[in-house]
């Protein structure tokens, strides 16, 4: 199911409001959200839900004996035991047919593939879950004794599939204990509003340009312009417009979910983008493997080798392919270079011309995360930087498709920059905010559910991962 | 602030909360209204049957196919979904020509990209439209399984209308290989052709926006149908005024390629029937809107369906009953093209069952058999109406009829 569908949106979650809502304490309503969020899982994955109750009752059996045994060896071989459970699940469900396909081309005949699909969202839950294993295991959260408490947090339905990652120490009081208020409701909704008119206004029309250009096979300079730049903004609209239902929805049951972008198109530095884009996947990455392999503690070669290994699996966790580990590998280079050899240079160079290069650098980046093959990715930069740039007028005028969401480049452009934040920066206390919010939020949701009506263009990009 | 003020400044917040939530909540209320206000069968504006909510079945959720099926049914099924969809197709409409007349103001060498054939709108650069692209490949084990299930009838005829998909206007003289393989796998009783003879004559008998005969075309195809029915002219129902409209027809072609900047004028002709009355999919009602349209009370949105809206939808069965007695019963196997006559047809007979292949299944819940169904209902004559793709397409086309 997802938050776009008309089944989410008129069926699932009013019910789960109300049911939820009627429930009384919070033991209650931890019951409502977990057995709903199941529901919400076994809606897509009618199978896999099995895989996580299985995940749920181990992890939290794992925890229990962390939070028991006191002798490092046995700890160890607890947390060891639940990072093979967890990752051979990732490595089975996400990687296993990849890991074959490769072994096959080394060894030079095919072997035989797994006939199974990804479980949605396996590679967020499983972020989620280990970092509730780790913490306990490095004491730095106490053990979750509540199944029903672990169980409601790891299927937590507003961001169980498409995150953002939500750590456990940053809900571990709100699963205990939290309060649900009107403002925080009517927040939320207007927050849930903004998402979905990002996800099924701009994302959804952005795709519409992208996507036929991609598939093309020759294309002028100008209409491969064109497709990067509306591709760079349908993946932020969509990830960033499920980040917002997430966190407009956690709002509704009185949870605070941190953010997960910071307009991060406005980025100085390629560090800088990461530190505004998919954050609670960077911080995870940095907290749980950049910094046990030592961080940039060990000496320039070492660090050199851990941004590498980073990278390469931050790019390997968003699919299997090597285009994933290209594109990982591509920002783990830009970041080496940007602190060992660029770092003097750019501090000189204008804060706009900053905002460009990094801009033009995540563009080329999302070309290779786009498109599947090198040969695919190499032909593309070929049409963006050797072919003719005339020929959109042309390609438009035979594309109506496109055409017609030409139209949303402006605002999708314009929901790029911070104008909502300075808004709000100059107005928050004044009369007339909260209304031309709340009716502004208003529009924008009546404006999707339109769309939506009219229009059967609707993937969820993220739910890929 | 004083601590009144302060007071009435979160009363109105709240206020100003609940309002917000409830205008939220109202499309969740009229979801709930669904079971309530009852379920529609079928959508004129969009000419199709629409889904309703599905039962629950362990089968059907753990393959995906309630979940699928719910889907559809929401959005077919919502109050209100209608008119909000038209308007949403009606802006995203005007949007698109706005552009489109931008980008031809801006490069008028482009305007060319649309208009390949005379001054008709019938290719797009880069996704050339099937009026100048002839069908590769029949499938001809559709076509054989077809005229298998009408073995066994003694009195089947067929008449097969030619248009832009089997006559390559280029080369327009040449065999019909469609109808040549329809003929040959039927061996029917009779048969005749509804003629394309040169891309005037085209112009002439089929909508330049639309895929359909208009009714000149159709009323001609009608007389040819009369005629291989009953042996001869007498009885034909002369046709009435032709009665033009301002409702600006944009067809299939239009609708598929998305090209707002073509429309034309939509038309229909009267004619002076005999009192009868259909039945469509098992329920007594009128079929199309004929009336209505001499009335001048049609949609005027742009992309309205005005061949559907007027002369009527695609249906599993129709049946035409003209309360006669000894003219005998006629299976008439269509697609769209029959709609416009239809009832010109069905006055030369006390009953006349129109069936539609794509729909038929879905409606009766069982495929349908030809043989059976004329041994159930009575029926003597058989008449297979239509273009290619009634004889070689199974389902329903992209873009609809």
């Amino acid at each position: 199911m997802v938050f776009s569908s008309f089944t989410f949106l008129l069926c699932f979650l009013p019910l789960t409001l109300v049911c939820y809502y009627l429930a009384r304490g919070v033991r209650a309503r931890n019951a409502v959200l977990c057995l709903f969020s199941l529901v919400f899982y076994a809606w897509g994955e009618p199978v896999y839900v099995l895989l996580m109750l299985a995940s749920i009752g181990l992890n939290y059996l794992f925890g229990l004996l962390l939070g028991k045994w006191e002798t490092p060896g046995r700890r160890k071989a607890v947390m060891i035991a639940a990072l093979v459970f967890n990752l051979g699940a990732i490595a089975l469900f996400k990687y296993g047919n990849f890991i074959l396909e490769n072994l096959g081309l080394l060894l030079g005949s095919a072997l035989p593939r797994f006939n199974f699909s990804l479980p949605l969202g396996i590679s967020f839950y499983t972020f989620q879950i280990l970092s509730y294993v780790l913490d306990v295991y490095n004491r730095k959260t106490p053990v979750q004794k509540s199944l029903l408490r672990l169980a409601t947090y790891i299927v937590l339905f507003p961001q169980l599939v498409a995150g953002p990652i939500v750590r456990y120490d940053q809900v571990q009081a709100e699963l205990q204990e939290r309060r649900e208020t009107l403002a925080d409701f009517v927040a939320g909704a207007q927050r849930f509003a903004l998402g979905l008119g990002k996800k099924v206004i701009l994302a959804n029309a952005m795709g519409a340009i992208a996507d036929p250009i991609f598939d093309a096979a020759v294309l002028p300079a100008g209409t491969a312009w064109l497709a990067a730049v509306a591709y760079a903004l349908q993946i932020y609209f969509d990830f960033s417009g499920y980040s917002d239902m997430a966190i407009g929805m956690g709002r509704f049951f009185g949870f605070h979910f941190s953010e997960n972008f910071r307009y991060p198109y406005m980025a100085e530095s390629i560090t800088d983008f990461w530190r505004r884009w998919h954050i609670s996947l960077s911080t995870w990455f940095r907290d749980y493997v950049y910094f046990p392999l030592g961080g940039s503690r060990r000496g320039t070669a070492r660090n050199i080798l851990n941004l590498l290994v980073v990278w390469m699996l931050t790019g390997l966790w968003h699919g299997a392919s090597w285009n994933f580990v290209l594109w990982g590998v591509y920002y783990g280079i830009l970041l080496m270079l940007e602190k060992y050899v660029l770092d003097g240079v750019l501090k000189k160079v204008p804060g706009i011309l900053r905002r460009m290069i990094t801009l033009l650098l995540v563009l080329l980046g999302w070309v290779i995360f786009r498109l599947e093959s090198v040969p695919a990715i190499l032909s593309f930069m070929g049409s963006l930087f050797t072919a003719p740039f005339a020929g959109l007028g042309a390609y438009l005028s035979g594309q109506a498709g496109v055409l017609e969401n030409t139209f949303w480049l402006l605002p999708a452009v314009v929901g790029c920059l911070p104008w909502a934040e300075w808004i709000r920066g100059r107005a928050e206390g004044k009369r007339w905010y909260p209304f031309v919010s709340g009716a502004f939020a208003v529009i924008v949701y009546y404006l999707s559910v339109g769309l939506l009506m009219g229009s059967t263009y609707n993937p969820f990009i993220y739910f890929r991962f | 602030m004083s601590l009144q003020t302060e007071k009435q400044k979160k009363s109105g917040l709240r206020w100003a909360g609940v309002v917000l939530l409830a205008l939220f909540a109202f499309p969740m209320v009229l979801t709930a209204l669904i079971p309530i206000v009852g379920q529609r069968d079928e959508s004129v504006q969009e000419n199709r049957t629409l889904k309703k909510l599905p039962a629950w079945t362990a089968q059907g959720f753990l393959s995906g196919a309630f979940q699928d099926d719910l889907e559809d049914a929401l959005i077919d099924q919502l109050p209100l979904g209608e008119p909000v969809k038209g308007a949403v197709l009606d802006a995203k409409n005007g949007l698109l020509k706005t552009q489109q007349q931008l980008l031809f103001a801006l490069r008028p060498d482009l305007k060319s990209n649309y208009s390949l054939i005379a001054d008709g709108y019938y290719h797009y650069a880069g996704d050339a439209h099937r009026i100048v692209e002839m069908p590769k490949a029949y499938d001809a084990a559709h076509l054989e399984a077809l005229a298998a299930s009408f073995r066994g009838l003694p009195d089947v005829k067929i008449y097969f209308i030619e248009n832009s998909r089997t006559v390559d206007f280029d080369h327009p003289a040449e065999e019909n290989e469609a109808l040549r393989q329809t003929l040959a796998a039927f061996a029917p009783a009779a048969w005749d052709v509804f003629p394309v003879e040169d891309y005037e004559s085209y112009c002439r008998d089929f909508y330049q926006t639309d895929h359909h005969w208009n009714c000149e075309g159709s009323y001609e195809g009608y007389q040819a149908v009369y005629r291989l029915l009953h042996g001869t002219e007498e009885g034909m129902i002369p046709a009435g005024d032709t009665v033009g409209t301002d409702a600006v027809f944009q067809g299939s072609y239009a609708r598929q390629t998305h090209d707002l900047c073509a429309d034309e004028t939509f038309a229909f002709k009267t004619f002076d029937l005999p009192k009868f009355t259909t039945e469509i999919n098992g329920r007594r009602r009128a079929y199309g809107n004929t009336a209505m349209y001499a009335r001048g009370k049609y949609p005027t949105d742009s992309l309205a369906n005005h061949y559907a809206n007027c002369f009527g939808g695609d249906f599993g069965q129709i049946i035409y009953d003209f309360g006669t007695e000894g003219k005998g019963k006629l299976l008439l196997v269509a697609s769209s093209y029959s709609n416009p006559i239809n009832a010109l047809i069905a006055a030369g007979y006390d009953q006349t069952y129109v069936v539609d292949l794509r729909y038929y299944q879905e409606w009766a819940g069982k495929p349908f058999d030809p043989v059976s169904y004329c041994e159930e209902n009575g029926i003597g004559t058989v008449l297979l109406l239509g273009d290619v793709n009634l004889f070689f397409v199974d389902g329903p086309e992209e873009g609809g009829e």
